[in-house]
């Protein structure tokens, strides 16, 4: 935790002597800026954000109140504890000062003491809370790191295996997040691709997430048909689900040699076909309930016959809803619309092309949902004797 | 976007033992564990059947559904049942993740909803 004689106080005041006895009775203990006005206290409050404000309140231009409010909208000092010193007793003054965001309320003249154990108090109730909130920051940047390690980033040995291509990305909207996918290579004539979304974000999502993708690497190993794996890995996650998460999935078999792609859906939004030739459209129809909810489900399979160069792309609903800054959703068709022009193009490069369009959309809108996407491109692969998939 | 609740018992016609609940504005992850806090009292109480009108849920996200799947687990296991009413088309999209569930039943209107519990109730009084 920061020592309290590190910590910075910021005296505001626009009479220079009772700026002189703050300084006179903190300098020995902490460090200080000062400013003797509303103006100066926000640049300053701005360039070396403080760990404390003394605030007086009745100054010529902005008055105590308003620059409390301001330093409450700036990111730098939304946190931080403010305290006034006013000569205004009245209750209606400190209820005020309460409202536009003060941590305390000490009224002048004031005895120095109770000036400096506040003080004190205030930056205390700060180091604790700093402390507290760079914890948790550390404990999730290590759980990030830990989820980001159960989904698959290297794909060039499959690539040569079954020739295809992959491109992957997975892009949580907080530290820890939901989403998911998983390629298991469960012999040399089936390749199992799967892509989830489990309810919510964040650390109860994440901790469902792990549940998810472990169960389904399992039983992809072990299942051979999509909508089996799909009912098995329902049944697991079913079982001891008191907070009813569920995640919707997507489940595919990819057979090499016949190219032929069976996929099982549970809840999921369908993934796009572009081919080779030709326009990009949704495979598959019935929805399918998401897993995890109620034990005992089956579930339906569609077949395509895909051909060299056709890809499919699956994705979360965190690229379809992404909001731009006027609230407007990303939405489906403006995803099929825009895959058009990523025909012909490498699997990474599809699925970079994609994530850039969303965020173009976004401009700058903070990421709503957890974001995964991951494309199979048939004959895509490094291994394409042909040579005509250049690496993104 | 925020999301207003109501809970309201309904105090006689033909479903008097059901709750309704109106949600107004969107149902997200913010929004939800307000839901789940205020119909907690509720689902640890008596009642059997929650009726969710949704005519004027804009927007839900899978952290909503879970709230609805939470309520028709408790419901389902004292033989109660979760009702949603006037689902919006972008609602009724999101829907199709847990509408072939058991205890969960998916009305048109107010009308078609109480004509169904009016006919299980006849059902419930003639078993008896």
């Amino acid at each position: 935790m920061k020592k309290l004689s590190d910590c910075r106080v910021l005296l505001v005041d626009d009479t220079k002597v009772n700026l002189d006895i703050l300084v006179e009775g903190l300098k020995s203990d902490h460090k200080l800026s000062l400013a003797l006005n509303g103006e100066t206290a926000l640049q300053i409050a701005a360039r070396t954000p403080p760990d404390l404000v003394l605030l007086d309140i009745v100054m010529p231009g902005l008055d105590g109140y308003e620059v409390c409010r301001r330093l409450r909208q700036m990111p730098e000092t939304a946190d931080v504890p403010i305290m006034f010193l006013s000569s205004l007793e009245e209750v209606q003054n400190k209820t005020r000062g309460f409202e536009v965001g003060a941590n305390d309320y000490l009224t002048k003249p004031f005895e120095m003491l109770e000036v400096k154990a506040r003080v004190r108090s205030l930056l205390k109730a700060k180091a604790y809370n700093d402390a507290v909130k760079e914890h948790m920051a550390g404990e999730l940047r290590v759980a990030r790191e830990i989820q980001m390690g159960m989904v698959p980033r290297d794909f060039a040995a499959v690539e040569a295996a079954y020739r295809v291509g992959f491109g992957a990305v997975l892009e949580p909207a907080r530290e820890v997040g939901g989403d998911l996918y998983g390629i298991c290579t469960a012999d040399p004539e089936r390749l199992v691709i799967f892509l989830g979304d489990v309810s919510g974000k964040g650390i109860p999502a994440s901790m469902f997430m792990v549940r998810a993708i472990t169960l389904a690497r399992l039983l992809a190993r072990q299942t051979v048909e999509p909508e089996r794996i799909l009912a098995r890995l329902n049944d697991e996650l079913a079982a001891d689900n008191p907070s009813c998460m569920f995640v919707t999935f997507l489940c595919a078999v990819f057979e090499p040699r016949s190219r032929r792609f069976i996929l099982a859906n549970a809840g999921h939004c369908w993934p796009a076909l572009l081919p080779a030739h030709g326009a990009p459209r949704w495979v598959g129809k019935n929805l399918g309930t998401a897993l995890g909810l109620e034990p005992g489900l089956t579930f339906q399979r569609a077949e395509l016959a895909l051909g060299e160069g056709d890809a499919v792309i699956f994705y979360t609903d965190g690229v379809t809803e992404a909001f731009n800054p006027q609230e407007a959703l990303y939405g489906s068709e403006r995803l099929l619309a825009d895959v058009t022009a990523f025909a012909g193009q490498p699997a990474p490069a599809i699925t970079a092309g994609i994530l850039r369009q969303v965020r173009g959309f976004a401009a700058g809108a903070p990421q709503s949902d957890d974001i995964a996407i991951l494309t199979l491109k048939v004959g895509g692969g490094r291994a394409d004797p042909s040579g005509q998939e250049p690496r993104a | 976007m925020p999301l207003d609740i109501q809970i309201q018992k309904n105090p006689t016609g033909e479903n008097a033992a059901a709750l309704t609940v109106t949600l107004i504005g969107s149902l997200d992850t913010v929004t939800a564990p307000d839901l789940e806090r205020q119909l907690a009292p509720w689902l640890g109480g008596p009642v059997a059947d929650i009726v969710f009108d949704l005519a004027q849920l804009k927007f839900i996200s899978s952290a909503g559904l879970r709230v609805f799947s939470v309520t028709r687990k408790t419901l389902k296991e004292r033989g109660g049942q979760a009702s949603f009413l006037n689902l919006q088309p972008q609602i009724r999209e999101v829907f199709d993740i847990i509408k072939a569930l058991p205890g969960v039943a998916i009305f048109k209107d107010v009308a078609e909803l109480d004509r169904y519990l009016a006919a299980r109730q006849r059902s419930h009084r003639e078993a008896t």
